[in-house]
């Protein structure tokens, strides 16, 4: 069967629930299936796809440098500045780890005086585990944002299916990595916690459209606040991996259950799944 | 001279605000007159930044000292660059800070909180 590319996103809104448990073994259930982290303040997935052949590139983004004799001091720049990263004291000054890289004081110079220059935010390492390409995106510590790491990881991706382990939360990063995905797994915790920043992410995917399932994580067997929500708004639960002994102890000591073929076999089973619901929905083809 | 310092309220009797950047008002006292003025401080609604727009508004208004009970690091950066002196002062009312200033009662500023930046 020849696929287009897809590509399918894990994430959760809070830490801690197991988009990266999930998203890997996800991955390395599906043949040559593309693993990207794009947890890039702190990525970890690398951790179950150990390599000693990591190949890396810089992620680059552009600050203003000035030049002092083409500069006549109108201040256009430092006004635009929304992220206040400009300052004016006798001439502009760049706070470099305020500025955002949006490029904007190079536009509303009408003097010349401001080129833009690279500057390093983080990497993007690629490796090779089992088949499947396995891609991280990291940030440089002291940065103010990720996104465009996340964008270069996903850019990165050459395989059928990509395979997407989101940052927690429900933020501009959380965005990003969704960003022209096909689909969703909403990997959810079956507690208080887990069910109300659930619901964040769940609004985040109805606003954008975003076709997507649940899974949930460590279930108890007993709170069902998860289930009575997916129940009452047709959701689809694409699988419940129970809170187990065997599964906690393969994964704290950095393997991955989906070695083991009846494990292999239930990630393959809800890759199927998602395929169905894919073919359900209309940007199919 | 010009002093100025951070306020919430409109009114000298009124304590200084005890953050910098995010303070509604500055208030700005002329040692020749003698007279309190307040001015907004527009830096106060910025979503990231405040501490280095709030001191340019400080450096744009041509003071000579600027009073704060604590400052951060972004705004202790862009003051450096320039002659502006940094004293530090306890909670008190804007009226005796100045007061205080204008007999030269209060010291240079010694540390610089690190604050929460970054932290989106």
């Amino acid at each position: 069967m020849v696929m287009p590319k897809l590509s399918i996103a894990f994430l959760s809104g809070k830490g801690g629930t197991g988009k990266t448990f999930v998203s890997t073994n996800f991955a390395n259930s599906i043949e040559s299936a593309t693993y990207v982290d794009t947890d890039v303040e702190e990525p970890n997935g690398q951790i179950f796809f150990p390599s000693t052949d990591i190949s890396s590139k810089n992620v680059l983004v552009k600050i203003p440098e000035f030049d002092r004799e083409k500069c006549t001091g109108c201040r256009a720049c430092v006004d635009f500045c929304k992220y206040n990263a400009l300052i004016f004291i006798k001439r502009p000054f760049l706070v470099a780890e305020v500025c955002h890289s949006c490029e904007g004081c190079y536009h509303v110079c009408e003097h010349g005086a401001i080129k833009l220059v690279n500057k390093k935010i983080g990497e993007v390492e690629t490796s090779i585990y089992n088949g499947h390409e396995i891609i991280s995106g990291k940030m440089e510590v002291g940065q103010m944002s990720g996104t465009p790491i996340i964008k270069s990881a996903k850019e990165t991706a050459t395989s059928d299916l990509i395979v997407v382990d989101c940052p927690p939360g429900s933020s501009c990063l959380v965005l990003e990595a969704i960003h022209s995905v096909d689909y969703c797994v909403l990997v959810v915790e079956s507690t208080s916690f887990g069910f109300h920043n659930f619901k964040m992410v769940y609004e985040i995917c109805k606003s954008l459209n975003k076709q997507f399932g649940i899974v949930i994580n460590k279930y108890d067997g007993v709170n069902t606040l998860v289930t009575d929500f997916a129940d009452k708004n047709g959701i689809e639960i694409l699988d419940i991996i129970p809170f187990d002994k065997e599964i906690n102890d393969i994964t704290s000591s950095g393997g991955l259950i989906s070695n083991k073929p009846l494990y292999a076999t239930r990630f393959n089973k809800m890759y199927h799944n998602i395929l169905k619901q894919i073919k359900l929905g209309d940007n199919y083809e | 001279m010009k002093y100025i310092l951070a306020a919430n309220d409109k009114d000298v009797l009124a304590n200084i605000s005890p953050v910098f950047a995010r303070a509604y008002y500055f208030a700005i006292y002329d040692t020749e007159t003698k007279e309190v003025k307040f001015v907004e401080n527009e830096a106060s609604q910025s979503q990231g930044g405040a501490g280095i727009k709030a001191a340019q508004i400080v450096v744009d208004l041509n003071v000579d000292k600027l009073i704060v009970m604590r400052l951060g690091e972004n705004s202790y950066n862009v003051l450096k660059l320039t002659d502006i002196q940094i004293l530090q002062t306890p909670s008190d009312s804007i009226e005796n800070i100045f007061t205080n200033c204008e007999n030269n009662e209060l010291d240079e500023l010694e540390n610089i909180s690190k604050g929460f930046h970054g932290h989106a």
